[in-house]
């Protein structure tokens, strides 16, 4: 299998803080495969959280490249960053960022109405179903759990049909039986719609989940062999 | 499409309420309407001064001397370009009664006087019978102020230098009361001829005379001033109009009008400062929705017209 979907080459990123420049990634080299489901571990602070920002366009990188679907993202501007995730990207966060002012249903069809979709709130209200959520459509993220906000945000994340899913700490702010059943929608989803995962995690146990496990420390990439006894 | 959708999210947005946004709209309207009064207030007085010019110089004109009346000239000129013309003589005085004695503000009227609008007086009599002679003394109208400072009733007599003079009314308002400049003392009002034997107006004198016109229809005012002033060049002779009645107020306003349109100014220029804190505290409140709609894949167009 040689179809890479996420190559990244010597990429850096470099943020500005009070004290001086700040070294987040120091020179990742990593491809990732179409179809692959990677964990990203590695201790608070060694940029796991920056490397996914990266791969999405979120943050943009002071060197090397991001190719993603063999399309070079640190080359583009904001606007053509926006459409290529718009199309191909599908992101879940930590703490949901759910629009508090729309309701489930309109924050699943957010991402299908910006991309001009006719149908967006019949594709929206399906998979807000399939997921056990029929009945909370017309709620208010202040009017659901913590567990039943990461749903939708899952539900918003692949109501696209993204090539790529970029999850990170889905279950951080999450108790054990929401965690455990939030992941397994997310494996679930994943392996319905044929996506290419990028998990972050702090736990062994969910990057073991994934095909692969890629560790961090202090910026850098730790050789997989090392990932991978981690993650066991 | 792209607006269509920007109206829609917009509106989701608002669901949230205007929030701090209204101190924007209230900092914005205060300041608009401080300076929208002010401006209509001054236009409202300065309407106001050019409507009422007439009344309130007392004549279409005016002409003023200080220290001497009209020459037998001047005033057949006067009496010429005007079909009615009024005297009037302004200075002050010592009103006195037996025990006391108050200082106040002369004005001596002719028969003519006023040649617009009227007086009022408390009891409401006309100016004529409060003025006429009774029993050998002149009539005199005095302002409620005075009456009461000299514990004067209706009828009791009072002193002009050497004249005496009865009190036939209180003084309520004169209709050109506007345009009489500075007062030293509360007005009392009495008819020229009376005053003869007062022995308060002589060489010497501190008075002004001041001659009203009423003058033709239709009479052009520039060209009456510039004749007038021609004829009396080096006179001493001052022209007012109707056009311009009362200079003082006119100024007064413009100054004030001024002031409180500064006022205004500073007050949306502080509010600015609110209404900058209030648009930064309702954008800072709506960073998270922008990020997550970029991340969505919104693009800048559509975010600013939301």
């Amino acid at each position: 299998m040689n179809d890479p979907i996420l190559a990244l080459t010597d990429a850096r990123l470099t943020l500005q803080g009070n004290a001086g420049p700040v070294e987040i990634l120091k020179g990742i080299t990593l491809t990732i495969q179409r179809g692959e489901s990677v964990g990203l571990i590695g201790p608070s602070g060694s940029g796991k959280s920056s490397l996914l920002m990266l791969m999405g366009g979120l943050e943009r990188a002071t060197g090397g490249s991001v190719l993603a679907l063999g399309q070079d993202l640190t080359t583009m501007n904001e606007d053509a960053l926006a459409r290529f995730r718009r199309g191909n990207m599908g992101v879940v966060f930590q703490s949901f960022h759910l629009i508090p002012t729309m309701t489930a249903l309109e924050n699943v069809a957010i991402p299908l109405e910006l991309a001009g979709v006719s149908d967006a709130f019949a594709r929206a209200e399906a998979e807000l179903t399939s997921i056990g959520l029929g009945k909370r459509l017309e709620h208010y993220p202040s009017q659901l759990s913590g567990g039943e906000q990461q749903r939708v945000a899952l539900a918003r994340a692949v109501v696209s049909r993204p090539a790529i899913l970029l999850a990170d700490e889905p279950t951080g702010n999450l108790d054990g039986a929401n965690g455990a059943a939030i992941m397994d929608l997310l494996f679930g989803l994943r392996d319905r719609h044929g996506a290419t995962l990028v998990l972050v995690t702090h736990s062994p146990e969910l990057a073991a989940r994934c095909s692969r496990v890629v560790r961090l420390a202090d910026g850098r990439l730790a050789p997989e062999a090392d990932a991978r006894a981690a993650a066991e | 499409m792209t607006l269509r959708l920007a109206l829609t999210i917009a509106q989701r947005e608002l669901r949230g309420g205007l929030g701090g946004f209204r101190v924007f709209l209230a900092c914005l309207a205060l300041g608009v309407a401080a300076i929208a009064a002010v401006g209509t207030l001054r236009s409202a007085i300065e309407n106001g001064l050019k409507d009422q010019g007439a009344i309130l110089l007392g004549g279409d004109a005016q002409m003023e001397f200080t220290y001497r009346f009209a020459s037998p000239e001047e005033r057949a000129y006067m009496d010429r370009i005007a079909p009615r013309v009024s005297e009037i003589v302004d200075f002050r005085s010592m009103a006195q009664v037996p025990d006391d004695s108050a200082l106040t503000q002369i004005k001596a009227v002719d028969a003519a006087y006023p040649l617009y609008g009227a007086v009022t007086l408390d009891p409401a009599v006309p100016l004529a019978d409060a003025l006429a002679e009774v029993d050998g003394i002149p009539g005199a109208v005095m302002d409620p102020v005075l009456v009461a400072r000299l514990g004067l009733a209706l009828g009791d007599t009072f002193t002009l230098g050497t004249q005496t003079f009865r009190l036939g009314a209180a003084l309520l308002r004169e209709p050109d009361s506007a345009t009489g400049g500075f007062a030293l003392g509360p007005r009392t009002l009495v008819r020229t001829e009376a005053l003869a034997k007062s022995g308060l107006i002589g060489p010497g004198s501190l008075y002004e005379t001041q001659y009203r016109l009423v003058l033709p229809a239709g009479n052009d005012l520039e060209a009456a001033k510039t004749a007038s002033e021609a004829l009396m060049d080096g006179a001493g002779m001052r022209w007012s109009d109707s056009r311009r009645a009362a200079p003082g107020i006119d100024t007064f306003v413009e100054r004030i009008g001024s002031f409180l349109v500064l006022v205004g100014l500073a007050g949306l220029a502080v509010g600015g400062v609110g209404v900058s804190a209030a648009v930064r505290a309702y954008l800072d409140g709506k960073i998270a929705t922008i990020a997550t709609l970029k991340t969505l894949g919104a693009e800048g167009g559509l975010i600013f017209r939301v």
